[in-house]
């Protein structure tokens, strides 16, 4: 009961003082603000690229590309067949822990035509794990399986911007034929589109110009050979990298005959620079939101202050009355945490203002978070913690006072 | 000095035992108390009586609670309370005692209703109908039509009406009250003097403090006070 009256009081001393209430809120106002808005705009960044990340492989993903051997080997160079389709077998056969590999066959660029319709493309000649690894769906059709690899079937795969390109419409791509470098191919598959703004543009525009041959048939229809410019492998656990990458290594090395022509590279590099990134965003944005909060603080530690000289006699009258310290201590903490917490919910309204002018105006602005709800729930919090802790000084201060002479005080 | 208690006066509410208080200004030292023996019984109605500067307010602040001596002891019935914790003390201010200051003491940002319900608040008794019995005291000093006015829209015999209702509230076992018409006309002054009789009457212990002849021979019983001592009392003439 005591409680409730002295909060409902409490309440009611912020409201009477309307204009310096508010005044003494500016400071939590603006930090709360600063700080939701902040965090919309790291999160915003943190999207972009989580979902670039993902939407190309995300960290299980790892790469071997062909290099050439290093100098001290360039004398025995030739004992190595180099990246070839047998890597990938073997690799399949012989690292479980590479659960998803696909080969890469690159042809090039080329044009793809139908009928009249034409296009630059650039098809791949991979095995169906490239769909996980790549994180590709398949919206029509099917993809390229196992037995398409076997027999080295003339089958393909295409992204939405090759079916826009060479279809009407409308148009049903299943079942149809394109050529490239005058040979047919029959579409059985058409990848979903992929479609993510940032910077106003379609930052996964990429994948909508995929087209997926069987890579046994880029390889024997067009490159003639085995080789491979590329290898993917995804793992289905990050902690398994560790053991993977020296397990690549030794296969590779002996297929190669110790020669280091090829080059595994793991994204965790991409991921850790992006977090360094996202760290020193956080910090210096939260550092400037901090320290608006502590200066919001401190001004409501200030008001609270003249608050309480100005209000010794009422302390006095209390504690004659029967007031405890502890009650006064209450009652002045309940008021600057009112002050501060009304201050957090007009700063967490400013956030969402804040956001949407952020949005218009700030390139990378297409996915900040306009609502970043925890980030709300968080600078609530805060603002109530700031109230508390910059209140606890001057109720300190008002409960210390001796009844008789804060009565006798004019 | 010490004050032999008659028979006919009731219990021993509380009693003071050589109690004195200091006040230490630099180098010098200001002795307030000096040595007092006194004690308040059930249905005194006594009167403090000395003039400016004798001690009377410290020695009400002491039995109020509100100081603490600095020497003797202090007894309240049997329990003695000369040097409990701070806590304590505010607990006896909000359950045992009734003040009255001179200067109303009313919280102007607060209802008529809302002062005198302030002690019922802080002593955490669990009361039914708070809000009634506060409307009934302020009934009994004439303000019950006044209970949702704010205090500047009292005059001075009306402020301090609320504030005897206030000190009442909890039905303490003394009400004590510091000049009470120190700040009043002379007509509103006998209004509360009459409400001081009144409740004096009703059987209630009442201790007032005046440097008036005429105020204190209206109590039962006249302590004088000079210089910090108890210099002579007169009970029931
Ligand atoms: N806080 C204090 N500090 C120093 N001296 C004080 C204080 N309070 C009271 N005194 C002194 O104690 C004496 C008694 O004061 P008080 O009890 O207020 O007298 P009265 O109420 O009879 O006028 C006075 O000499 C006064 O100056
Ligand atoms: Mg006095």
């Amino acid at each position: 009961m005591i409680i409730a009256t002295i909060t409902k009081q409490g309440i009611r001393e912020v409201w009477s003082h309307k204009f310096r209430s508010f005044l003494s809120m500016i400071g939590i106002i603006l930090g709360v603000a600063s700080l939701v808005a902040m965090i919309g705009v790291v999160q915003g960044m943190i999207k972009n690229f989580t979902v670039f990340f993902e939407e190309t492989g995300g960290i299980e993903k790892v790469t071997i590309n062909s290099t050439e051997a290093p100098e001290e080997q360039q004398h025995i160079a030739f004992l190595s067949p180099g990246l070839t389709i047998s890597d990938f077998q073997a690799i399949e056969a012989s690292v479980p822990l590479a659960e998803y590999v696909s080969p890469e066959v690159d042809i090039g660029w080329t044009r793809m035509v139908r009928g009249n319709k034409r296009t630059g493309s650039r098809p791949k000649g991979v095995t169906s794990d490239i769909q996980i690894i790549e994180n590709y769906e398949v919206a029509e059709g099917r993809f390229i399986g196992d037995l398409d690899n076997l027999h080295a079937r003339p089958v393909i795969v295409i992204g939405s911007e090759m079916v826009r390109r060479l279809y009407e419409r409308g148009e049903d791509p299943i079942g149809t034929q394109v050529r490239i470098m005058n040979q047919p191919f029959t579409v059985i598959g058409v990848l979903k589109n992929y479609e993510f703004n940032q910077n106003g543009r379609n930052a996964l525009r990429r994948k909508n110009w995929a087209a997926f041959i069987p890579a046994q048939t880029a390889a024997q229809r067009f490159r003639g050979d085995n080789s491979v410019s590329e290898l993917l492998l995804k793992v289905s656990r990050y902690e398994d990298l560790r053991d993977l990458i020296p397990q690549l290594e030794n296969v590779l090395l002996q297929r190669h005959n110790g020669i280091e022509d090829f080059e595994i590279e793991t994204r965790e590099e991409q991921l850790a620079e992006f977090q360094q990134l996202e760290k020193s965003f956080t910090y210096s944005l939260g550092g400037v939101a901090g320290i608006s909060l502590l200066v919001g603080g401190i001004g409501i530690m200030n008001v609270m202050l003249a608050v309480v000289s100005e209000r010794i006699r009422e302390i006095g009258v209390r504690k004659a009355v029967g007031a405890r310290s502890s009650d006064i201590f209450f009652q002045f903490l309940v008021e600057s945490t009112v002050i501060s917490v009304v201050g957090g919910v007009f700063g967490i309204l400013l956030s969402v203002a804040f956001l949407q002018i952020l949005s218009t105006f700030i390139p990378d602005g297409d996915n900040i978070n306009l609502f970043p709800g925890n980030a709300m729930i968080f600078g609530f919090i805060f603002s109530g913690a700031v109230g508390l802790f910059s209140g606890l000084y001057p109720a300190f201060k008002a409960a210390q006072l001796d009844p008789i002479e804060a009565l006798r005080y004019e | 000095m010490s004050t032999p208690t008659p028979k006919r006066r009731g219990e021993v509410l509380i009693r003071l035992d050589g109690i004195r208080k200091e006040y230490q200004l630099g180098e010098t030292t200001v002795r307030a108390l000096d040595g007092v023996d006194l004690s308040i019984c059930r249905g005194d109605y006594s009167a403090i009586l000395g003039p400016s500067g004798s001690g009377k307010s410290t020695l009400m602040h002491i039995l109020g609670f509100m100081d603490q001596p600095t020497g003797g002891k202090m007894f309240l019935g049997e329990r003695e309370v000369s040097n409990i914790r701070p806590g304590d003390r505010s607990k006896l201010r909000a359950t045992e005692i009734g003040f009255v200051f001179q200067s109303f003491n009313l919280l102007s940002r607060l209802s008529v209703i809302e002062n005198v319900l302030l002690p019922v608040e802080y002593a955490r008794r669990k009361i039914e109908n708070a809000d009634e019995t506060a409307v009934e005291m302020l009934n009994r000093v004439g303000l019950g039509h006044r209970i949702h006015h704010r205090p500047s829209q009292l005059s001075g015999g009306e402020r301090q009406r609320v504030a005897i209702a206030r000190a009442m509230i909890n039905k303490p076992r003394i009400l004590l009250a510091d000049e009470p018409t120190g700040n009043l006309d002379s007509r509103n002054a006998a209004n509360i003097l009459e409400l001081f009789d009144h409740l004096a009457d009703e059987g209630n212990t009442l201790v007032l403090v005046t440097h008036d002849e005429s105020i204190a021979h209206r109590t039962r019983r006249v302590i004088r006070v000079l210089d910090g001592k108890v210099t002579e009392e007169e009970v029931e003439r």
